[in-house]
């Protein structure tokens, strides 16, 4: 066993097969200057899986029976996890004053709300979602389907569980934290009442099949996701979120996120709040290429 | 919406609007729309002006009279990027204007021209080098490094024999950039002046072979900081283009001879840099020179995960004189500082440190205790099996791991111990325990304690029994592993597989050959590289046999498996494969062929040098050059000529400097 030094490194050759595989699966690229970022943080699952090297490691990601399972974990590794409760407040306050009043009325007859978090990696997002529209109580005898989704078999897991700890509150009022959770195995676990709201599962963004499975949202929150992506891969994502939304649907990205150069199908809707997607029912456009 | 509105929004969808009218009608307002104040806006008119294709000459024309527009950067910016990405078609506009009477817009035009890349302006750029203006010239120079042809390597020398500084400064970056060699004699001169010696450097570090290494070795005395940085990053890019005999008499004895003189210690106060291309060159030169002094400075540099290794390499060039110094500071170090002296307390065996190891098995930082975990290991001392087994329940798997290999390094000197502890474990209540002893009774080479593990509940012992087994004398060892081989779980199928193989001898070859019908890919591939050590022919038409329906790693591992057992007479299945849809297949088989000679290429040459997959072609022109030395050179230049990614023509460049 190494103490920590590695005996080996990933090549050139090694480094590009291994990224445009990474790429093609899930969107992230990683540039050249990555290249040591991969090569510290692949090694351990080099040695970890017994393999001679890079260049195995590559067949394993590319043939293996588990190569899903696999990538899913290196993206725990590659990525930011990062989320907490109630983040980017403003945003949240476009979609409880004005978004979800509007479906409100709009969906009255049918009485169905579906929400869909995307990459929403340890599900304080998707929670988040739920408590606020607990909070604003008029869905009574509504069927509401909040979706919290992420690729990274680690965070789905734990988002399953439901249990947290200090970091996930720094930005929560103690109110919430009083009525949705209790105190349990050294966190805080939420409520069944909020739970039963939020189903979590595993998923690719650029898996269409996996997707179709998901039928028509009225709203996708994708915060913090696409900044990881190159723009080929931008626009892929935002199409299939285009295909997924209801007509009129809202598209809310991460603060610093635009659509900006990507596509010209959803509108930019100035709300009291903030500025929000939506798609426009009318059937032309798309996704710019 | 319109292009006048308050709000950029508007603006901005004003100009997509646009989009749908025809380009000349809409010219003017697209072009005003290019000097927006917001980027947003102009972006978007860019946008539009690309999308309007083919340009006629009145547009060209009116972007190039845009670069005038002094008053408007957001329009001159807007301009340029939209002549850039109009490319080609642009530069006969473009070079039409080199003569105008404004030195701003040949400025311009000279970085546009760079930024296009296209070699047809090479002369006029050339020429540009004598413009009038100063700032023209020195675009000039610029861009001719980015354009990147050696063609315009006379031009440039000839610079360098002139007089302008700033020129010269400019001049010897575009050397650099463009890469070809370039004779001592011009640049050496350039070193007398003091402005010109970091830059000098950096050219003679890409550029500069064997002859320059004496000028480099000066230049680590150089008072001024980013000289003499420059010189150390520039000498050991040279000594990395050495031949390794050359590395040493050239460059690492000059150097050791500086150890304990006013020059190392200016080098060894030099590791604060914050850059971390010049602290790699630094610290593998500190470690070279050998000088205790470095101790401290450089496990500072190990925090540096980037570093680390290279950090360590140069502590045991310098050797335990540092020690002393090391353990004075490590009751203040930071846990990544311990863990690395933990860990050259045992590479150079220090003795005395024995109670720091054991103090840091009981360290806050998983870190300290791994790293103390291996030192144990390594040193043996009395007394510390019973401490690592203890660490065996540790929090952190790191460190269970390392406790574990620790404890497995007392095999030899401390059996009976260990051997008790083994007892224990295997019949404790967690798995993870008696996983732990199946390991360690593979150190102790224990062959009647290991079967019971291989038959136990929990697969993760079984698999670590399994492999156990393979570094085991008894005599049912491999009736033992042939069983594994039918167990449930692939992994420890895959362990059994991997412990035949490594085992090999006559008796492997049955059970191996029943491992090439598993229904796990990875298991089929372990049996196969076992059959190719066995080298047994007789299991050729086995593995012949699995060539029709392998794929993937099997089929490649086959490929080889039947080189290596058929020899040349058994290639004809390994040349088929060099069609194959899958890539990793294809290079499989180019390696494989190789090894036999070169009667292949011919008939598959042209069909690799186009192969959609751009390592297949890279391993094809390797194969090519190594097989077929200078009668290659034609057919490798006609692959240049063709060859578009980046990565494979680099490499074709490199095998022809060597051939030629
Ligand atoms: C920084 S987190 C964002 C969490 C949350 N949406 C928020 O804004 O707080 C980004 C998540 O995107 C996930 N992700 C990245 N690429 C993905 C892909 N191709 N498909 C699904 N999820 C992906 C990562 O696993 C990670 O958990």
């Amino acid at each position: 066993m190494p103490f920590f030094e590695p005996e080996l490194h990933l090549t050139e050759e090694e480094f590009r097969l291994i990224r445009d595989l990474i790429y093609h699966h899930c969107g992230l690229f990683f540039d050249e200057d990555s290249k040591y970022l991969l090569d510290r943080r692949l090694l351990q699952r080099v040695t970890l899986h017994n393999l001679s090297g890079f260049r195995e490691y590559y067949q394993f990601l590319k043939y293996d029976r588990k190569k899903e399972q696999e990538i899913s974990d290196i993206m725990d590794l590659l990525t930011t996890n990062e989320t907490y409760f109630f983040r980017e407040a403003f945003q949240l306050r476009a979609f409880t004053d004005e978004i979800v009043p509007e479906l409100a009325k709009l969906k009255q007859r049918d009485r169905t709300l579906r929400i869909w978090s995307a990459g929403c990696s340890t599900g304080e997002e998707p929670y988040t979602i739920a408590m606020l529209l607990l909070e604003l109580g008029c869905f009574d005898g509504w069927r509401i389907d909040i979706v919290g989704s992420d690729i990274s078999h680690r965070v789905v897991q734990h988002a399953r569980k439901g249990v947290y700890g200090k970091a996930s509150f720094r930005a929560t009022e103690e109110r919430y934290i009083k009525r949705f959770f209790t105190e349990s195995e050294g966190g805080y676990r939420i409520n069944d009442e909020v739970r039963e709201l939020v189903t979590i599962s595993q998923m690719n963004l650029f898996d269409q099949n996996r997707l179709a499975l998901l039928g028509k949202m009225d709203v996708i929150f994708c915060r913090n996701v696409i900044i990881y992506f190159d723009e080929t891969s931008k626009k892929k994502v935002i199409e299939a979120f285009y295909n997924t939304l209801r007509g009129g649907g809202y598209l809310l990205l991460g603060h610093s996120e635009s659509l900006m150069n990507i596509t010209t199908s959803f509108a930019l809707k100035h709300l009291k709040n903030d500025m929000v997607y939506q798609k426009t029912d009318r059937t032309s456009g798309g996704v710019v290429t | 919406m319109k292009l006048g509105s308050r709000d950029e929004e508007e603006r901005r969808l004003a100009v997509v609007a646009l989009r749908s009218h025809p380009f000349p009608s809409s010219t003017q307002l697209i072009f005003k729309a290019m000097g927006d104040e917001s980027w947003r806006v102009r972006k978007e008119a860019v946008t539009a002006v690309l999308k309007a294709q083919p340009h006629e000459a009145e547009v060209l024309e009116a972007l190039i009279g845009a670069l005038r527009a002094s008053e408007n950067a957001g329009l001159r910016n807007s301009a340029v990027e939209a002549l850039e990405q109009i490319g080609a078609a642009a530069v006969p506009h473009l070079c039409a204007h080199l003569n105008d009477p404004d030195p701003d817009l040949r400025k311009f035009i000279i970085d546009i021209l760079g930024n296009i890349g296209c070699d047809k302006c090479l002369p006029l750029l050339v020429r540009a080098l004598d413009d009038d203006d100063m700032n023209v010239r020195v675009a000039a120079a610029e861009n001719l490094g980015k354009i990147g042809d050696e063609r315009a390597l006379p031009h440039l020398l000839t610079v360098l024999e002139g007089g302008e500084i700033w020129l010269k400064f400019t001049v010897l970056d575009a050397l650099a950039l463009i890469g070809a060699p370039v004779p001592l004699v011009s640049l050496a001169p350039l070193l007398k002046e003091s402005l010109l010696r970091r830059a000098t450097y950096d050219c003679l570090g890409v550029l500069g072979d064997a002859q320059c290494l004496p000028i480099l070795l000066q230049g680590l005395q150089e008072k001024a900081k980013n000289a003499r940085e420059a010189a150390a990053m520039a000498l050991m890019r040279v000594r990395e283009r050495l031949p390794a005999e050359k590395q040493s008499a050239l460059v690492d004895l000059p150097l050791q001879r500086l150890e304990g003189g006013p020059v190392a210690k200016k080098l060894i106060d030099s590791l604060h840099s914050e850059d971390p291309m010049v602290l790699d060159a630094l610290v593998r030169i500190v470690g070279t020179i050998g000088d205790a002094r470095a101790a401290l400075p450089l496990l500072r540099v190990c925090r540096s995960e980037r570093l680390r290794s290279v950090c360590i390499d140069a502590f045991r060039r310098v050797g335990p004189s540092l020690m002393p110094e090391l353990l004075e500071h490590f009751p203040t170090a930071v846990p990544i500082e311990r863990g690395v002296t933990a860990q050259l307390i045992a590479e150079f065996g220090h003795v005395g440190s024995e109670k720091l190891l054991f103090d840091g098995l009981l360290d806050d930082s998983a870190e300290v205790r791994r790293s103390c975990a291996l030192a144990l290991g390594r040193l043996k001392p009395a007394g510390a099996v019973t401490r690592l087994a203890e660490l065996l329940d540790d929090g952190e798997p790191q460190v269970r791991e390392a406790a574990l290999e620790g404890l497995r390094g007392f095999a030899a000197t401390e059996p009976a111990t260990l051997s008790a502890l083994a007892s224990e474990l295997m019949h404790a209540q967690l798995p993870a325990k008696r996983r732990n002893a199946a390991l360690i009774l593979g150190a102790l080479s224990d062959g009647e304690r290991l079967p019971p593990l291989v038959k136990d509940e929990d697969a993760s012992v079984r698999q670590a029994a399994v492999s156990s087994l393979a570094r085991v004398e008894f005599p049912q060892v491999v009736s033992h592993l042939a069983l594994a081989l039918s167990d449930e779980e692939p992994e420890v199928r895959l362990a059994a597989a991997h412990a035949l193989s490594d085992r090999g001898g006559p008796d492997a070859l049955g059970p191996l050959l029943l491992a090439l019908n598993d229904t796990d890919p990875w298991v089929q591939t372990t049996a196969l590289k076992g059959l190719a050590a066995l080298g047994e022919s007789g299991a050729l038409q086995n593995v012949v046999a699995l060539l029709d329906h392998a794929s993937g790693p099997v089929l490649i591992a086959a490929l080889s498996t039947v080189a290596a057992l058929g020899g040349e007479k058994a290639l004809a299945p390994v040349e088929k494969a060099l069609s194959h849809g899958d890539e990793e297949v294809v290079e499989a088989a180019i390696e494989v062929l190789s090894g036999f000679g070169g009667g292949w290429i011919a008939a598959h040459c042209d069909a690799l040098l186009a192969h959609p997959h751009w390592m297949v072609r890279r391993s094809f022109v390797r194969a090519l050059a190594m097989l077929k030395g200078a009668e290659s050179v034609p057919i490798l230049d006609r692959a240049l000529a063709g060859e578009s990614d980046q990565l494979v023509r680099d490499e074709i460049i490199a095998l022809l400097d060597r051939l030629r």
